[in-house]
């Protein structure tokens, strides 16, 4: 690892290229979707750190674009699944046809074969169709009548569902949960942004006018430098003092879990990268914090009627030394 | 793991350096190689030094390269005949390393050339295993391994104070790591390399034959044969004759051993007390080891034979050290008929007057007491001269010497004495060795050199057995009593004619000489000398018996003292980090005093933006000091300096 670290800092150049293309990125990201730059910028760490994002809000607020946008920047092949109550299995995941010319069983892959999948209202379907996706997600791989596909590379979900208080909802798991690695919501823009909004081209036209600024390759190699942003013993401590702390607190129901606790260093480690840093801060923890544990921290019984941000937002109190 | 090395850069620096290095390690080589083969060495050293000088220059082709491959292995080839050997074994790495260097190119190239310094380095031990070239090998060691640390430097670090000063703490490092391996690794009996055959060559020492002039040849030699150190008083140098081959077959001329069988029983009987001392002799290729006249007991590496002779099994290569005592009065047994006969033999045509000078003897004083005393007065009486440089003898040498030139070394007196004792019926015997010696004041020690090399008669006399006579000191009593070093250095002085300045000059120098020898004793005995015996002598008194419980507490030792290490390394950087953050937090209450308080979670960047918000003036100082916390923190490398630099920017910081 430290061979591999200081082989990141003895390439300046290639880490500032790295840093040029992601600014770049996000900056074009901006152009399309107004006055989320906090969130666009979380959802490109997300991605950065390899991991499958959840969007939660009201309909209508930029879901799709999104998720569009980042199929477009990013330069992948992009499907899109609508998630309804009646979805089977096979209808994500693909199916074996049989073949007459061959005389044997032909595997059709089905939309999930793709590099950035968007998962439309994911909580529509049954946990029967949402767990397809969701081992998908997990094993990077499709195994269907015992053979097994790989799925390619970068491999991206990006799954919206509505506030689970909707009429018609199957609420994914905490367990299923886990496996995203942040929840954003996107919120509705304030009145200057609506105001442009509303004055301006429509989004979608805009995005197929968009160049691609990273190739997927490059995004590869970043995904690969991740992991190489050093990461000081003092905030291993402060992260496992945040551990702890969600364990032993009485505001939550369950603890965060381990694999929260890497979600959480590789998510600020992105974060670090965004800001051209070969080094972790704490406030780069702190900045991704609410988005990779909003999901997977339940509010006692007691502060059930606190917000979810509130009862989040507890974390960040965590003393650093 | 696949070491990434694109990370590290060469600069004609650091080939500078190794070839510096490199240099050093094959110096002491040099004067041993041939000349064509030392010529070449430092021709591609010094063609590599050019390339590095002019930046447009380019090494020579691969065929050039091959061609030069190929004439330089012919050339060693012719040297020696083979390419196998020490001597031609290590002129063929000298001249491949050297050659090395012109295709060295890459990083893996470097250490390859770096690596093969050090074994370069490590040859020299093959031809000495002094004090002076050991530290002669920690100094190229030191200067590969400064190399090897300049070249993994990252370029923008790359110093050579800093590459200095990581090998001295390396090297500070090593240190005990070296201290239990050399206690604790299993020595092997034997010599640790066994050297090669032609390792032999120019080897002085007393051997197993002796003619006219073979021992005052050797008494040019100031090589130091052994060395002792006796445990109770130093016995008087009169007494000090030790013991070598004896002597008893002779054609007149020369002086051979007879074949005598070995036995580890001791026949005589001792009177008196015996001496107790330990020997440390040099290596000297012979079978026997030297021990005072006469040995009371056997060193395990060897037995004794009858004529009291302390026989190794191999030669010995390498240095030795015994314990031994010895009697220095005695009284031997009976002889054997076979004994008398060839206690008595004689040639049959040489040497004719002085065996009719001998009979002449016996039938004049009929008893052996009467004709020794009477043949020792004549060496005295006569005029006999004891000289360094005695002429050269023909056919009958003993009759030359005695009745012609009469000036002899002690191989002289012996040789006519035996031959005179023959002649007149007594059995005796010539015996080889060193007598006298030169003791160390510093040390407390014996030095024994090749110029104290000695020769003497023994005879067999009835009811005492064999009796030491020494005709030499009829001749020069002062050989005998102060020693070969006085008598003949005080001859040197005595043409000085600046004697009174010498005089000082010579005592500060003895001093300086045995403090010196003193120095080389220690490191014999301890570093050179620490075998199988002495080290598991070391351990059964720590209570440790066999080589597989050193194993295993070697690799407990080896584990702790990692363990050891870590520990303290973590608590230094512990230690760090808590100056670290007690420095930060004293910048923070500098600014809670003025109502800016940083909150337990608040990170450092944040806390900074605040309090720049609050007192913009600060900016650049609050900026700088949270940047230095940051990099000692939270950022993979820090230096000592950079915590001295924020300790005095919190200092300065006047609100």
């Amino acid at each position: 690892m430290s061979q591999t670290a200081s082989s990141l800092l003895t390439t300046p150049a290639r880490a500032s290229q790295h840093s040029t293309l992601l600014r770049q990125t996000l900056a074009s990201m901006n152009q399309i979707i107004l006055g989320k730059e906090q969130t666009l910028r979380l959802a490109l760490t997300c991605l950065l750190a390899r991991g499958h994002l959840l969007i939660e809000d009201q309909p209508g607020v930029g879901k799709t674009t999104l998720s569009h946008l980042l199929a477009r920047v990013l330069n992948l092949d992009f499907q899109r699944i609508q998630f309804t109550s009646d979805m089977l299995p096979a209808d994500i995941l693909g199916v074996s046809v049989y073949d007459q010319n061959s005389a044997s069983f032909k595997f059709h892959p089905g939309p999930v074969f793709s590099q950035l999948v968007l998962a439309d209202e994911v909580n529509r379907a049954t946990p029967k169709a949402q767990s397809a996706l969701l081992e998908a997600m997990e094993e990077y791989q499709v195994t269907t009548e015992g053979e097994t596909h790989p799925l390619p590379s970068p491999f991206f979900v990006i799954a919206t569902q509505n506030p689970s208080n909707q009429i018609g909802t199957f609420p994914l798991p905490e367990s299923q949960l886990d496996r995203f690695l942040m929840r954003l919501e996107i919120g509705y823009p304030d009145q200057a942004d609506e105001k442009a909004l509303l004055k301006g081209r429509d989004r979608r036209e805009l995005l197929k006018e968009m160049e691609t600024t990273l190739t997927p390759t490059q995004l590869l190699e970043i995904q690969s430098v991740v992991p190489q942003i050093h990461v000081s013993d003092a905030l291993i401590d402060y992260l496992q003092k945040i551990l702890s702390f969600s364990r032993h607190s009485p505001c939550y129901r369950n603890g965060l879990s381990p694999r929260a606790g890497i979600a959480i260093l590789r998510c600020a480690q992105a974060w670090a990268l965004l800001d051209n840093r070969d080094h972790l801060l704490p406030e780069d923890i702190q900045a991704i914090l609410p988005a990779t544990t909003n999901h997977r921290l339940q509010p006692s019984v007691a502060l059930a009627e606190e917000g979810q941000d509130e009862v989040v937002s507890q974390l960040l109190t965590v003393p650093l030394d | 793991m696949k070491r990434d090395l694109a990370h590290i850069t060469t600069s004609p620096t650091t080939t500078l350096w190794l070839l510096v290095a490199l240099l050093l390690a094959f110096a002491p080589h040099a004067l041993r190689l041939p000349l064509t083969i030392t010529a070449l060495c430092l021709l591609f050293g010094l063609w590599r030094f050019n390339i590095e000088r002019r930046p447009a220059a380019k090494l020579p082709h691969r065929i050039v390269r091959t061609m030069i491959l190929c004439t330089t292995l012919v050339i060693v080839y012719l040297h020696y005949g083979t390419l196998l050997g020490r001597e031609a074994g290590i002129a063929l790495l000298a001249t491949m390393l050297a050659l090395k260097l012109l295709e060295m190119r890459t990083v893996r190239d470097y250490i390859v050339v770096i690596l093969l310094g050090y074994f370069l380095a490590v040859t020299l031990v093959l031809y000495s295993q002094t004090l002076p070239i050991a530290a002669y090998m920690i100094l190229v060691a030191f200067m590969l391994t400064a190399t090897l640390i300049h070249l993994n430097l990252q370029q923008e670090k790359r110093s050579v104070q800093a590459s200095l000063r990581t090998t001295g703490k390396l090297f500070i490092q090593a240190v005990p790591i070296m201290l239990i391996l050399f206690f604790l690794f299993p020595r092997i009996p034997g010599p640790l390399w066994s050297l090669p055959d032609d390792a032999d060559s120019g080897t002085t020492g007393i051997s197993d034959e002796m003619s006219m002039g073979s021992i005052s040849n050797l008494s040019q030699s100031n090589r130091i044969a052994f060395r002792v150190a006796f445990d109770e008083q130093i016995i008087d140098n009169s007494l000090s004759y030790w013991r070598g081959p004896v002597l008893w077959q002779t054609d007149g001329k020369n002086w051979r051993v007879a074949p005598a069988a070995p036995s580890r029983t001791l026949s005589y009987r001792p009177k008196g007390e015996p001496v107790h001392y330990t020997v440390t002799l040099e290596p000297h290729n012979r079978k026997w080891l030297y021990g005072l006249d006469i040995p009371a007991t056997v060193p395990p590496q060897a037995t004794i034979n009858r004529d009291f002779q302390l026989i190794t099994q191999s030669k010995v290569k390498e240095l030795i050290r015994y314990e031994m005592s010895s009697y220095s009065e005695y009284e031997t047994g009976p002889l054997t008929s076979d004994e008398r006969q060839r206690a008595l033999q004689l040639p049959a045509s040489r040497n004719s007057r002085a065996v009719a000078l001998g009979q002449q003897w016996q039938q004049q004083l009929q008893e052996p007491e009467k004709i020794i005393s009477h043949a020792l007065q004549y060496f005295n009486q006569q005029p006999f001269v004891y000289t360094l440089k005695p002429p050269l003898l023909g056919e009958n040498p003993v009759d030359e010497f005695l009745f012609n030139t009469q000036q002899g070394f002690c191989e002289h007196y012996a040789a006519s004495f035996t031959i005179l004792m023959r002649a007149a019926g007594i059995p005796a015997r010539i015996v080889t060795g060193y007598q006298g010696g030169d003791f160390n004041p510093i040390g407390n020690y014996l030095i024994v050199r090749q110029r104290d090399a000695h020769a003497w008669t023994e005879v067999w006399l009835a009811g005492q057995g064999w009796v030491r006579v020494d005709p030499t000191a009829a001749v020069a009593p002062e050989r005998i009593e102060q020693g070969a070093e006085t008598l003949f250095s005080e001859r040197f002085n005595r043409q000085s004619t600046l004697q009174f300045e010498s005089a000082f000059l010579t005592s500060s120098w003895l001093r300086l000489r045995y403090g010196w020898d003193s120095l080389n004793n220690s490191w014999n005995q301890w570093v050179i000398g620490y075998d199988t015996l002495t080290q598991s002598q070391l351990l059964s008194r720590f209570g440790v018996d066999s080589i597989k419980q050193m194993a295993i507490i070697m690799v407990i030792a080896i584990i702790s003292a990692l363990t050891i290490l870590q520990l303290l390394a973590m608590r230094r950087s512990r230690k760090k980090q808590d100056l670290i953050s007690s420095t930060y937090q004293h910048f923070c209450q500098k600014f809670s005093a003025i109502g800016i308080q940083r909150h337990p979670h608040e990170g450092p960047i944040d806390f900074s933006q605040r309090v720049i918000a609050a007192r913009p003036d600060l900016a650049p100082q609050v900026l700088q000091i949270s940047d230095l916390y940051i990099a000692l923190k939270y950022r993979p490398r820090h230096t000592q300096q950079q915590i001295k630099e924020l300790q005095q920017q919190v200092r300065r910081l006047k609100l």
